[in-house]
């Protein structure tokens, strides 16, 4: 059905980087009208960088851009977006604190010079109707769930009446049911012979459901073209790694012990005043994993914080092995065995302008080991840190690197050698592995269920539904504030645990 | 009490011009504390020029050189990334030694020929004042142009990719900013006090400065708000044509509006109101914008 002349065509696309880093190496790609093609690849494949040059923010030392057969040359993403491209950013490039509308009218060229609002929203109306979006438009962004947010900016690109839309990751942020609703919208889009290009890292299953052709991507280079007839999840993934993937990890058999951690009724404020968790009860048992599976912003990273110690609870207790932690600082928190790791990776996980060395000593500065009477010894400080660099697996060119050169792996690695080795109770794990590609998962994964095997208690939250039903012995939806129930391992559907979430169903039932 | 009000209403009116260029250009992202070496620069070459060439181009010269402070300033902050803070102290600073060194020497009272226009005593500036502030309320509330100034102040990455040329707006919202509190300036040495004396400015910018943050970045707030301190301005100065024979000491009546006015800025500004009025301060104020 679809017309066979390709709408967008890329040819030996070639980017290199001061330092000699070549992040594309002579690219092609080929893409139809209305056509979902995915293109795939692990962080530092070259994704970003063709995504940004196929937008105009980056221009190609080789090879040529041909729209409908003709050559074109970006050089900004204003001459990318005239000639019909539109970008769906995962970094949302929005204003949080303008309405939907504003959002989407901004910088257009039909928009007048003294707005007129009420033909604006008549005709966006329009267009939601047509692609099935549901959005408030009046509503400030910085009000809406990220996969509404990313609403915004498809309905901005189409506004401006792309023919081609390259999408960032569409599905990390949503919700299984907004997964849904997006990826009806994507074929309503495809009727309208508009053509996507999702880039995906992470959720293959979500995107390989739709598309029609897949172009995977590793260092820098084509790797595989394929049909998605031809495909296998198993296949893609060892595409993109370039080695083979175990989907399934080895839940290794633990005994699971006496309780170490309980929670009784506890409430907490979000950093904005509001009532962010609404009292919570649970326990963890030695050798157990907690999951908590929830989407960002529904009380799981304040009640984190608060059995970290980084937040003041509102009410309730924190019993930890029999003695009551409510009101016992990080430190003693620390020293008691108990280890967290935030999901914001720099700025609490790790300070940027510090070096590996640094780093790793914040989190040992108070062991008589390394330091007597307020002097700090550097030089078992540095074997330390040499021990932890190599056993935990940080690429880095030295431990005197700043951590912010770091890629989002090798970051998160640092954070687990810095904690999992002082921890030895318990391990709050905040979202361990948003951001990170398959191979530096897999990495942090196994290093969780390792921590379980050593007999230690964990209490993992992650908006990644996979992910906590993977690992977990036991399963707690949370939403708004609450858990809509405690489930273990066995008992706990995909499809009901994501309903869960997403506050379709009560716990009552 | 007549020419209470009148003097009332051109420090008003002083504080007015100051504030809303250094409103709009806070609203493009850029912040500039430097408007106190602004308004000194534009007071004293429009002294200057003024006694040269007579009034309105006195004011025309205090604006120019304003703008020009205001290039200077853009041209730091914006092309040379320096931090923002200390370009804007570096030209109050540069202002200071610099007017002191060019304009004492001139110091006293304009020639008889140099009078101010006035319409029922006001000066027209402090009715182009209020005009400024609304031509400027409607550009930001209103139009394409002042949805893509908001936009470059909160988030200039988004504006950028929905087509806004975020460096050519900020330069232009820094040098009108910069050209009004020079006009702001060449307004005080010119028919406020009609003198030049030792720094005439003696923190009026800082107050300016400080009315754009109580304004919540609004310009029909900062109205109230520079008409209010404008009074409290004049009643320090000569709390005696106000409180005439009122038996207390006059530090104490000379410290009382501004008491209240701190006061009533505060609760203005508090978390309450700030909800109710919904608090615009821009997200990327102070911070450079690099293109990826």
């Amino acid at each position: 059905m679809k017309a066979d002349a390709p709408i967008l065509e890329v040819r030996g696309i070639t980017k290199r980087f001061p330092g000699g880093v070549v992040a594309l190496d002579h690219v092609d790609l080929e893409i139809r009208p209305g056509e979902i093609h995915a293109v795939l690849g692990e962080n530092g494949a070259g994704k970003t960088t063709l995504m940004n040059i196929l937008f105009g923010v980056l221009q190609p030392d080789e090879g040529e851009i041909y729209i409908n057969g003709r050559r074109v040359r970006f050089r900004s993403p204003l001459d990318a977006m005239n000639m019909g491209i539109g970008m769906v950013h995962q970094i949302r490039k929005l204003i949080p604190a303008h309405t939907v509308l504003e959002n989407i009218i901004l910088g257009h060229p039909k928009t007048e010079s003294i707005i007129n609002l009420k033909k604006a929203r008549e005709e966006v109306k329009a267009l939601c109707e047509k692609y099935g979006f549901n959005i408030d438009l009046d509503a400030r962004v910085w009000q809406l769930s990220a996969g509404e947010q990313q609403v915004v900016e498809i309905l901005r690109a189409l506004y401006r009446g792309a023919k081609i839309l390259i999408l960032d990751e569409p599905t990390t942020v949503l919700t299984p049911s907004e997964v849904e609703s997006f990826l009806n919208s994507m074929k309503a889009m495809t009727k309208e012979e508009i053509a996507t290009i999702p880039f995906v890292t992470h959720k293959l299953p979500e995107v390989f459901a739709v598309c029609d052709r897949i172009t995977v991507l590793r260092r820098g280079k084509v790797v595989k073209r394929l049909g998605t007839k031809e495909a296998t999840m198993k296949a893609l993934a060892e595409y993109m790694v370039g080695r083979e993937v175990l989907f399934k990890l080895e839940k290794p058999k633990v005994e699971i012990g006496e309780e170490i951690l309980r929670v009784e009724n506890l409430s907490a404020l979000s950093d904005k005043g509001v009532l962010a968790l609404k009292g919570v009860s649970f326990s963890i048992r030695e050798g157990e994993i907690f999951g908590i599976a929830g989407i960002a912003g529904n009380g799981q990273q304040e009640l984190a914080e608060v059995i970290a110690g980084l937040r003041k609870p509102l009410g309730g207790r924190i019993i930890f092995q029999g003695r009551d932690i409510t009101n016992a600082s990080v430190l003693e928190r620390m020293k008691m065995g108990i280890g967290y790791i935030p999901p914001e990776r720099l700025g609490v996980g790790a300070i940027g302008n510090f070096s590996l060395v640094e780093n790793i000593l914040m989190s040992i500065y108070f062991d008589h080991e390394f330091s007597s009477k307020g002097f700090l010894s550097y030089k078992k400080i540095r074997e330390y840190a040499k021990k932890i660099i190599s056993e935990f697996e940080v690429v880095a060119p030295s431990i005197d690197t700043k951590a912010a050169h770091l890629s989002g792996g090798n970051l998160q690695r640092l954070i687990l050698g810095r904690v999992i080795p002082r921890t030895s109770k318990l391990l709050i794990a905040n979202s361990p592995t948003v951001g990170l590609d398959i191979a530096a998962t897999e990495a942090v994964r196994n290093r969780i269920l390792k921590c379980k095997e050593r007999g230690m208690g964990v209490l993992l939250i992650s908006e990644d539904l996979d992910e906590v039903l993977e690992l977990s012995d036991s399963i707690a939806p949370i939403y708004e504030g609450r858990f809509v129930r405690i489930l273990s391992a066995v008992e706990a559907k995909k499809e009901v645990v994501g309903a869960m979430m997403a506050g379709a169903l009560s716990g009552g039932g | 009490m007549w020419p209470f009000i009148i003097r009332s209403l051109e420090v008003a009116t002083i504080l007015l011009l100051a504030a809303i260029g250094e409103l709009l250009t806070q609203r493009s992202g850029i912040i500039n504390v430097g408007i106190e070496g602004l308004m000194l620069l534009g007071a004293a070459s429009g002294f200057l020029a003024a006694l040269i060439w007579g009034i309105v181009p006195g004011y025309v010269v205090g604006m120019i050189m304003g703008a020009l402070f205001g290039l200077l300033h853009a041209v730091l902050s914006i092309t040379l990334r320096v931090n923002q803070v200390v370009s804007g102290m570096g030209i109050w600073l540069f202002a200071m030694g610099f007017v002191t060194y060019w304009a004492d020497r001139y110091s006293g009272p304009l020639p008889p020929g140099v009078v101010s226009l006035r319409i029922y005593g006001l000066s027209p500036l402090f009715f182009i004042g209020i005009a400024a502030v609304f031509i400027i309320w409607f550009i930001l509330s209103k139009t394409h142009l002042g949805l893509k100034i908001r936009s470059t102040g909160e988030n200039p990455f988004a504006a950028e990719v929905s087509g806004v040329k975020v460096i050519r707006i900020r330069y232009a919202c820094t040098i009108i900013g910069g050209a009004l509190s020079g006009l702001a300036g060449a307004f005080l040495s010119l028919t406020y006090l009609g003198t030049w004396s030792h720094l005439p400015t003696k923190g009026l910018g800082w107050i300016a400065f400080a009315l754009v943050m109580f304004s919540l970045w609004r310009p029909q707030i900062l109205l109230g708000g520079a008409i209010l301190f404008g009074f409290v301005w004049q009643f320090a100065i000569s709390p005696e044509s106000v409180y005439a024979g009122i038996p207390a000491p006059l530090p104490i009546l000379r410290m009382l509006p501004f008491i209240v006015t701190i006061v009533l800025l505060v609760i203005i500004s508090s978390e309450r109101f700030r909800r109710k009025w919904w608090l615009a301060k821009p997200e990327a104020l102070g911070v450079p914008y690099i293109k990826e």
